[in-house]
This record gives structure tokens, C-alpha cells and sequence, in this order.
């Protein structure tokens, strides 16, 4: 009896030990578990993004310095003769009252008017050379002249002369032509700047729509995509043509962006519908509505292999001669595109050139090869795509209509973009970098504020704040009229708060309802802890049970003293 | 003369299984292609990415840095002499393998001698058990075992791992502490996982002392041994590679499971599936797992501590993160070793049958999926999965068998009188 109830005892023991090892390693492992399934989320500075979404922090302004420069030439024939600081003084109140005018508490651009050093009135080459190299500060030089009229020259200069040599006239004509030369930018600003999150998808401007999205680089592809062999396309002077055409417009924007050149020639690039006769002029056409259709994605191979830049491109297509000559028109009849091309917002451009069947009417020595003279055209309307979509706007189109007398700009050779355009251009993609970026560091603090499930690592934060700092720093040097240098931060600031945006470890917990938790957890707890629970409530009851005997063992003479005593160690 | 014959033989096993090694290397495509199976050669195993790092190890290049070597310096170490040398390399394994038999033979000596002084189960029918297998018999079963054969052909790294646990549960039987409790160290080094072998070997060192002070005692310093075994280790292996660069590429990877090569074990595939968020969860909840039952089957079957390494060994081999049929070589050896239990096992011929299958359909689907392109990776995980479930089943097959014996042993049978007649269901069992 006495034996038996030891080993009892023995395998009572034993049987509490294993489930006590077992309970303890359970126990063991909730801190474990806390600590691995912890949703880690570092603070991101939502006090700063929202003040910066208002422009609290720093409101950015695009200072620009004119320089008035009045002739000297006739101050000494008349007695009434404007003096240079009435003149400044004038166009500066004048402007304010404009502002007032229109509700316009502070001018985006602050253009601020500077009286100058008198001139003699012709332009010579002592003028010039005197050209100002700092982007945002220009010279406008005035004289009397027979007519009204502006000439914007291409190196921060304008030439103003004005019909009757008096004061009010003076200013009236200097303000007309500032605002046509900054007007348009000014609205453009001030549309990217005052767009809140609501009107975003709205708030771009019907030219912007084409812009590829800034990028510190581009790579652009060049590529000759023939119909057919037997029009007889071998070769193209295209490294001749972009040395040509293209090498200046590269090198102004050099301070913008920067490009890598690739050309390609393929042939049997067959369209994927087939172009419409025009018996009236043996003519194939293509509508406009055709065109969405003109790129033959599946079969032309238009990725670039070469770099991860975002990349543009510029197709030529030569058709097969049962399809030439193809042109762009909306109908029979109709008249036909001059260019015989057309531009895909955001992607590139696309020029058509029909050949001359007639082999004799070629360049007699080499007719397979697509010259430099066959390629101009081509190359001119492909450097308009180019700065449409780049975003350089031609100021001609925007001020001439706006303007009581005619303003002339200049342009430089080949569509390079002039110092005023570029200037321009550094300004709005400032402008719409700093925008961007705070567009997509506000969705991602919505985004996290609104997922308590998402895990913030501390390289998310650090991105969203040095993106922040990034854009506080282009905001001070674009109100030091710092243009190059803003443009640089805010690139920098918009690929930080990208980073942060598309990181791979914040997408993959965007979807994560609490019921995924029970899926994870059920298939392996469950099972394991029905036996560790049951087994621990078994004891419980035997231990209770015990308890209970030992009472009524107690009770009727306390017999075995021994066994009691053993069973209280425990 | 019987002592004669049983040399005799010993000599024909022993002489066999190097013959057949000897053999089977001289096709070196042979061993290449099994040293390729991912069920042979794991990343913490795999014979061609130690060979890469004693490359490195030569040519003066930190080994541990390209991430591609998990194996210990001090493997490195050893192989760094002879690696030119295909023989000798070889011959180090077959060597290896044979010591491991030989071990196998002395523990089942130093057994059957325990087993001699105990009490005689007395069996229905009034007959005494039988005494278990033959040393020769354990260690042959051990040498032609054919996963014992494909693991060391294909050169896994997991024998030297191996024969530190035979040599550990030897010296523990033996009564040698501080050998003991050296090559559990330096199983832990090689493998991290027979760090929890260190219970069942104090057991075997403990197993004669009745005083439960002096039991404790010796833990303790048994404990302490084997600390500074490591510990000399870890530090020969600094000296060797001058950088503890080690730790993480060694046994960081056994832990985190961070290199995903599929295996037959069941982590590869459920962490490549596992949402990244509960990555680290689970991780700690399967390492968890692997060590969880060291402790309890150690009180429950602190009786019978050969039976508790076996069944640790089982439990590494089938959870860890990178088994391979090396770890199921050593645990198939180190099961005959509790033989008399074998006529309580119910499910011998179910995990036959499991491992067979398996066996033979792993390098099927592997071919299905990785080749022929047919299957994909679920059907090399679910052969994964039923290896996985034989060997469970063979683990509790066994434990049921040995606690059937217990009970037996405690409470025998009636073997005379009417109440021998209620005994029917120990006959079913008996056979």
C-alpha cells in the first residue's frame, strides 16, 4: 500500500515538473512574442508636414531683380526729362497698386525694380558684354525711339523704347512688358503653390499636362523604325543631326537636367492598323484618333536597357512604300499636318517622314542613307516636343497677346532655351518639386496616421524629416535668389520623400485587417494550447482533489502524517 | 571461440562498409551529384561550400564575409591540410562513419552491462525478456543504413556533428565527465542544436549515484565543463580566423533560418510564404519549439537517457531549420540502441513505409519542379512534410513503446492463476 502511494507520489511529481518545464518556456516566450510582433512605428513630425502644407514654415518666393537702365541721350533736349528715380519709383508703386488691385497681398514674384546706371542709348558691344550670369536678375535698357516697342534679348536683357520720352509713359511700358515677361509664370506659380490636396488632379495647367516629371536626368531615344526593307532605309545621320540640332539645347539645360543619347534603327516596325487611302490625293492618312494607336507597344522594343533614367522618345517612321506617303489628317480631303507629327504627353514625340518612292529623286551616292538634309525637319520638331516636354515655355506665345505694342524675343539658335526661359523653367520646377514632395510626404502622413497597423521604421522617418529639412533649405535659397542651388534641394527633397513613399517595407502592411491576425495565429495556437491548457486545468483539479483527501485523511486520524507532509513540500 | 567469431564478424562489418565507401567514392560524380541533393547536403552542411570557404581561408580572404560559408573555423581548420587531397578527404569521412559505428558497438557493451544487473521483465508465459540487440548488430545497422551511406558519399559536414554526439552519449555512458561533456561542446559548436543533449549525457554521467546532493554536484560541474569546453572553442576558433565574424555567419544562419535553399525540413517553405511583419515571430516561436522539449522528456524519461537522446536527436532532425537525411542517419542509429522496446512499437511498418516513400519521391518532385518545370514547390514540400510526419510518428512509436515498457516493467503481468487469463491485452502487444 505504502509503496504503491510513493510511487503515486513519484509519478505525480514527475507529471507536475514536465508540465511546469513546458508552462515556463510558454511563459518565457510572451515576452518573445510581444516583442517580435510589436508594430514598430517611429514618429513621423506631423506638427511640421501640416504646418508646412500651409506654407507656415517658409513661404516661398521667387525674387527676381530688374534693373532699369534709362537712356541719357535725350535728358538734355528736354526740359520735362524722366529721371531714373521717378521712373523706379513709379513702375514700384505702380505694381504695388496693381497687387492691391487684385487682391494680391504679396507678389509671388517679387520682382523688384532697381534703378541702374544710365546708358547712351545704342546698343553696342559695351552692353552686351554686360550681361548679368545670375539667374533672377536681368536689365532692362530704355530709350526714345520712333515706336513703342520691347526686345527681349536672350541674355537676362531687355530693350525697351518708348514713343514719347516722358515719365508715365516710361512706366507704363516697363510694367506692360514685365508683365508680359513674368505675368504668365507668376499665375502658373501661384496655381501650383495655392493648389490644396483636394484640387490636385486638377491643378495642372493644360501645357503642363505634356512636362515629364523633373528628373536630374533623362535618357532620350532616338529611333528609326522603317515599315519595310524595300523602302530602302539602311542608315541614318542621326549622330551628325543631334551634334547639329540637339547639342545646344543639352548644354543650356545642363544646369537643369542632364541627358544620355541613344539611338536605334529597326526595321519591319509594321503598324498595328492599316492607314486609310485618300483617292484624291494618293494620300494614306492617319485621323487623330488613330494616333493612340500609332505605337505598336507589343511588337517595338522601346525600353531602354541602358540606364534607369526616365527616358523620352523620339520615333521616326519611315512607312513602307504601299503605305506612303502617310500623313496626319482628319479626314479625306482635309488638310493635311505640316509637321506630320505629333507629341505623346509625357513620353515623347513621333515624326512621320515619307521618303520619295522614286529611287532616282534621292541623293545619288548613297540612296539607303537618311541624310542630315532629310533629317532636319524631323530634328526641328522633335526639339519643340523636346521643350514642351521639358516644360520650357516659349514666352513669345504667352506675352504677345496680352501686350499693347509688340515685344520681340529673341531666340538662340536651334530652340536652345533662352536665359529668360531657363530661369523660368528653374523657378516653376522649384515650384513644383517643392509641391510634390509635400504632396507625398502629407499622403504618407495620412497614409500612417490612418493604417495603426503599419510599421514605421526609423529609415522612414529619417527620410520624411531630411525630405523636409531638404525643402526648407530650397526654400531659403530661393528667397536669396538661389535658383540653382533651390532647384538641387528640392530635387533632393523630392527623392527622399519618395523613398519614403514606395519603401518596400511600409507597402507590404498597407493591407493588414486584424482578421489576417487570427488566420496567423489560429492554424498553430490552437492546437498547441488545447493540451497545454487541458493538461493544466487537469492538475489544477488533481491538486484540488488531493487537497480534499488529505482533509479527510486528516480527518479520520491523520494516518499517514508522512504522506501529507511529503505532498505539502511539494 | 564466440569471442573469436563476433571479432570475426566485426572485422566482415567494419571491412564491408569501408569497402562499399571505398567504392562508391571511386565515382565522383556520384559524389558530387549527392553532394548537390538538397536532401543531403544543407547550406550549414554542404561539403562544396566548405570547401569554397577553405578556398577563401587559403587565399588569406576573410571566409565568413560573401555569406556563402556557415560552417564552424574550426572545420575550416581541418580541412585546410588535407583538402587538396581528394583520398585523404575521403578517408577522413569514412573514418568518421566507421568511428561512429564503433562507438555505436562500445555504447551497446556498456548497455548491455547496465542491462545485466537489472531486474528481468517477466513476460507472459512466464518468460524472461530478451536481452536487445547485439553491439555488432547496432553498429551495422548503423554503417549500411542507406541514408548513413548517401550522407557520407555526398561529403555533409553534418557527420562531424554526428560523431561528436556518439562520442558524447559513449563517454557519458562510460563515466568520462569532462570527454563528455567536451564533445557535446563540440557538437553544440559544429551545430548549435546538441547543446540540449547536455541533459540526457549528465543523466548517463549520473546514472549510478543514488545521492542526490552529489547528483546536483556533478551537474554543476558538468555544466561548467561544458561551458568552458565552448568557450575554448569559440576562442581557438578566434585565434584560427582572427575575427568573430563567425558568430553571425555560423550560427546566426542556423537561427534566423535566413538562408531559404529548400530542404526537407519544414521552415524553408512557410518562411518564404510568412508575411515579413511575423517573420521574426515565428522564428522565435519554431526555434522555441525545437528546444521546448528538452526538459520535459528528460524528467519524464530520466530513467532511460540513452532514449532521451535519441528522441532529441529525432526532435532536432525533424524541426530544425536545415536537416537533411544526416541527422535522420544519426537518430536511426541511435534508436537500436533502446532495441528492447522495438516489440512495443505498433507503427514500425507505417514509418517503414512513410520513409521509403518519401525517400524515393523527394528526387522525383525535386526533379518535377526544379527541371521539368511540371510541379512547383509545394510538391517538394509536401514530401517534406510526410518525411516530417514519419518521423514524428516514429518519435511517439517509440516513446509509447518505451513508456509501455516501463509500465511493464513496474507492474507485472500475472503469470500464473486466473487473473494471467485477464492478460490478453499485453499478449495483443506481445505478439
Amino acid at each position: 500500500m505504502s509503496a504503491d502511494r510513493d510511487s503515486m507520489a513519484a509519478n505525480d511529481k514527475t507529471r507536475r515538473m514536465v508540465i511546469l518545464s513546458v508552462w515556463a518556456v510558454v511563459l518565457l516566450g510572451l515576452p518573445l512574442w510581444w516583442k517580435t510582433t510589436r508594430v514598430y512605428r517611429a514618429e513621423l513630425p506631423y506638427d511640421s508636414i501640416d504646418q508646412w502644407n500651409q506654407w507656415k514654415t517658409c513661404q516661398p518666393k521667387f525674387p527676381i531683380r530688374v534693373n532699369l537702365h534709362l537712356s541719357e541721350t535725350k535728358q538734355k533736349q528736354s526740359g520735362n526729362n524722366p529721371t531714373l528715380s521717378d521712373v523706379t519709383q513709379g513702375v514700384i508703386r505702380r505694381v504695388q497698386e496693381w497687387n492691391k488691385a487684385h487682391d494680391i497681398k504679396e507678389s509671388l514674384l517679387a520682382v523688384e525694380f532697381i534703378a541702374g546706371k544710365p546708358w547712351t542709348g545704342s546698343i553696342n558691344k559695351d552692353i552686351t558684354e554686360r550681361t548679368s550670369t545670375v539667374p533672377g536678375t536681368y536689365d532692362f535698357y530704355i530709350s526714345p525711339s520712333n515706336v513703342t516697342h520691347a526686345s527681349i534679348r536672350s541674355q537676362r536683357q531687355g530693350f525697351i523704347q518708348v514713343q514719347s520720352w516722358n515719365t508715365d509713359h516710361i512706366i507704363d511700358t516697363i510694367v506692360e512688358t514685365s508683365g508680359a515677361v513674368f505675368g504668365s509664370e507668376e499665375r502658373i506659380i501661384r496655381q501650383l503653390l495655392n493648389a490644396n490636396e483636394d484640387t490636385q488632379g486638377v491643378r495642372k495647367v493644360q501645357d503642363q499636362l505634356k512636362t515629364v516629371k523633373y528628373a536630374p536626368g533623362y535618357q532620350l531615344t532616338f529611333s528609326l523604325f522603317s515599315g519595310d526593307a524595300s523602302n530602302g532605309v539602311r542608315e541614318w545621320k542621326m549622330q551628325e543631326v543631334i551634334h547639329a540640332y540637339l547639342a545646344p539645347f543639352i548644354k543650356a539645360m545642363s544646369t537643369v537636367s542632364k541627358f544620355t543619347i541613344e539611338s536605334q534603327i529597326q526595321h519591319y516596325a509594321s503598324l498595328a492598323f492599316t492607314p486609310q487611302l485618300d483617292y484624291s490625293s494618293q494620300e494614306y492618312y492617319l485621323t487623330p484618333d488613330a494616333l493612340p494607336n500609332f505605337i505598336n507597344a507589343a511588337e517595338w522594343s522601346l525600353a531602354s536597357t541602358v540606364s534607369s533614367l526616365p527616358s523620352l522618345n523620339f520615333l521616326t517612321y519611315v512607312p513602307k512604300p504601299s503605305e506612303s506617303p502617310l500623313v496626319i489628317k482628319t479626314g479625306p480631303g482635309a488638310p493635311k499636318s505640316a509637321t506630320n507629327s505629333f507629341l505623346i504627353p509625357r513620353w515623347g514625340g513621333v515624326a512621320i517622314l515619307n521618303r520619295d518612292t522614286d529611287r532616282t529623286k534621292r541623293a545619288k551616292e548613297h540612296p539607303e542613307v537618311i541624310t542630315v538634309q532629310d533629317l532636319e525637319p524631323v530634328m526641328r520638331v522633335f526639339l519643340t516636343q523636346l521643350r514642351d516636354l521639358m516644360g520650357v515655355t516659349d514666352l513669345s506665345t504667352t506675352a504677345q497677346s496680352s501686350s499693347s505694342f509688340p515685344i520681340v524675343f529673341h531666340k538662340s539658335l536651334n530652340e536652345a532655351p533662352t536665359t529668360w526661359e531657363l530661369d523660368s523653367l528653374l523657378r516653376r520646377r522649384s515650384a513644383e518639386n517643392l509641391v510634390d514632395s509635400l504632396a507625398t510626404i502629407s499622403s504618407l502622413a495620412r497614409l500612417v496616421r490612418d493604417t495603426p497597423n503599419m510599421v514605421v521604421l526609423d529609415h522612414i522617418q529619417r527620410d520624411v524629416t531630411e525630405a523636409l529639412r531638404d525643402i526648407g533649405r530650397s526654400c531659403q535659397h530661393l528667397s536669396h535668389q538661389e535658383y540653382v542651388e533651390a532647384l538641387a534641394a528640392s530635387r533632393d527633397g523630392l527623392v527622399k520623400s519618395e523613398t519614403a513613399f514606395f519603401d518596400p517595407t511600409m507597402v507590404s502592411m498597407l493591407y493588414f485587417p486584424d482578421e489576417h491576425k487570427y488566420a496567423i495565429y489560429m492554424p498553430l495556437f490552437v492546437p498547441i494550447s488545447v493540451p497545454l491548457l487541458m493538461s493544466l486545468l487537469r492538475e489544477v483539479k488533481r491538486l484540488k482533489e488531493k487537497k480534499k483527501r488529505a482533509q479527510e485523511d486528516k480527518d479520520s486520524q491523520g494516518r499517514d502524517d508522512h504522506d501529507i507532509k511529503h505532498d505539502k513540500q511539494e | 571461440m564466440a569471442k573469436g567469431l563476433s571479432s570475426n564478424n566485426a572485422v566482415a562489418v567494419f571491412g564491408t562498409a569501408v569497402a562499399l565507401r571505398l567504392a562508391l567514392f571511386q565515382f565522383p560524380a556520384l559524389a558530387s551529384l549527392l553532394g548537390e541533393r538538397v536532401e543531403i547536403s544543407t547550406p550549414v552542411t554542404s561539403f562544396k561550400r566548405l570547401s569554397e570557404g577553405v578556398f577563401l581561408f587559403t587565399n588569406g580572404v576573410p571566409p565568413y564575409d560573401g555569406g556563402v560559408v556557415h560552417q564552424a573555423p574550426l572545420l575550416l581548420g581541418l580541412f585546410y591540410p588535407i583538402i587538396s587531397s581528394p583520398l585523404l578527404v575521403n578517408l577522413l569521412y569514412i573514418l568518421i562513419d566507421l568511428a561512429i559505428g564503433y562507438m555505436l558497438l562500445q555504447i551497446t557493451a556498456i548497455k548491455d552491462k547496465d542491462y545485466a544487473k537489472e531486474k528481468k521483465i517477466t513476460q507472459y508465459g512466464g518468460k524472461e525478456e530478451e536481452p536487445g540487440m547485439s553491439g555488432l548488430s547496432v553498429a551495422t545497422l548503423y554503417l549500411f543504413n542507406p541514408y548513413t551511406i548517401a550522407s557520407c558519399i555526398g561529403r555533409s559536414t553534418i557527420l562531424y556533428s554526428n560523431a561528436a554526439v556518439a562520442a558524447a552519449i559513449w563517454m557519458g555512458m562510460k563515466g568520462n565527465k569532462s570527454l563528455a561533456m567536451f564533445n557535446v561542446a563540440v557538437a553544440t559548436y559544429l551545430s548549435l542544436y546538441p547543446s540540449m543533449l547536455i541533459i540526457p549525457v549528465i543523466l548517463m554521467l549520473t546514472r549510478k549515484i543514488d545521492d542526490n546532493d552529489l547528483t546536483k554536484k556533478v551537474a554543476i560541474r558538468c555544466t561548467g565543463l561544458f561551458a568552458g569546453s565552448l568557450v575554448a572553442l569559440f576562442a581557438l576558433s578566434f585565434v584560427l580566423v582572427n575575427s568573430w565574424d563567425f558568430f553571425g555567419s555560423v550560427y546566426g544562419t542556423i537561427l534566423t533560418v535566413s538562408d531559404l535553399t529548400p530542404n526537407l525540413g519544414l521552415c524553408w517553405y512557410f518562411f518564404i510564404e510568412m508575411f515579413d511583419q511575423f517573420r521574426p515571430f515565428f522564428l522565435v516561436v519554431f526555434q522555441i519549439h525545437v528546444f521546448i522539449f528538452a526538459v520535459p522528456v528528460s524528467i519524464k524519461l530520466r530513467k532511460y537517457p540513452l532514449f532521451v537522446s535519441f528522441l532529441l536527436c529525432a526532435i532536432m532532425g525533424t524541426f530544425k531549420g536545415y536537416p537533411s537525411v544526416g541527422d535522420a542517419s544519426l537518430y536511426l542509429g541511435l534508436l537500436p540502441l533502446s532495441s528492447e522496446i522495438f516489440k512495443y512499437m505498433r507503427y514500425s511498418f507505417l514509418v517503414t513505409n512513410l520513409f521509403m516513400y518519401s525517400t524515393l519521391l523527394a528526387p522525383i518532385f525535386w526533379y518535377l519542379w526544379v527541371y521539368v518545370g511540371s510541379g512547383n514547390a509545394n510538391f517538394f514540400y509536401a514530401i517534406g512534410l510526410v518525411y516530417g510526419i514519419g518521423e514524428i510518428i516514429l518519435m511517439i512509436d517509440s516513446t509509447f513503446a518505451l513508456l509501455r515498457r516501463d509500465f511493464e516493467s513496474q507492474s507485472p503481468p500475472e503469470t500464473t492463476g486466473q487473473d494471467a487469463a485477464l492478460g490478453w491485452d499485453r499478449e495483443v502487444v506481445q505478439k
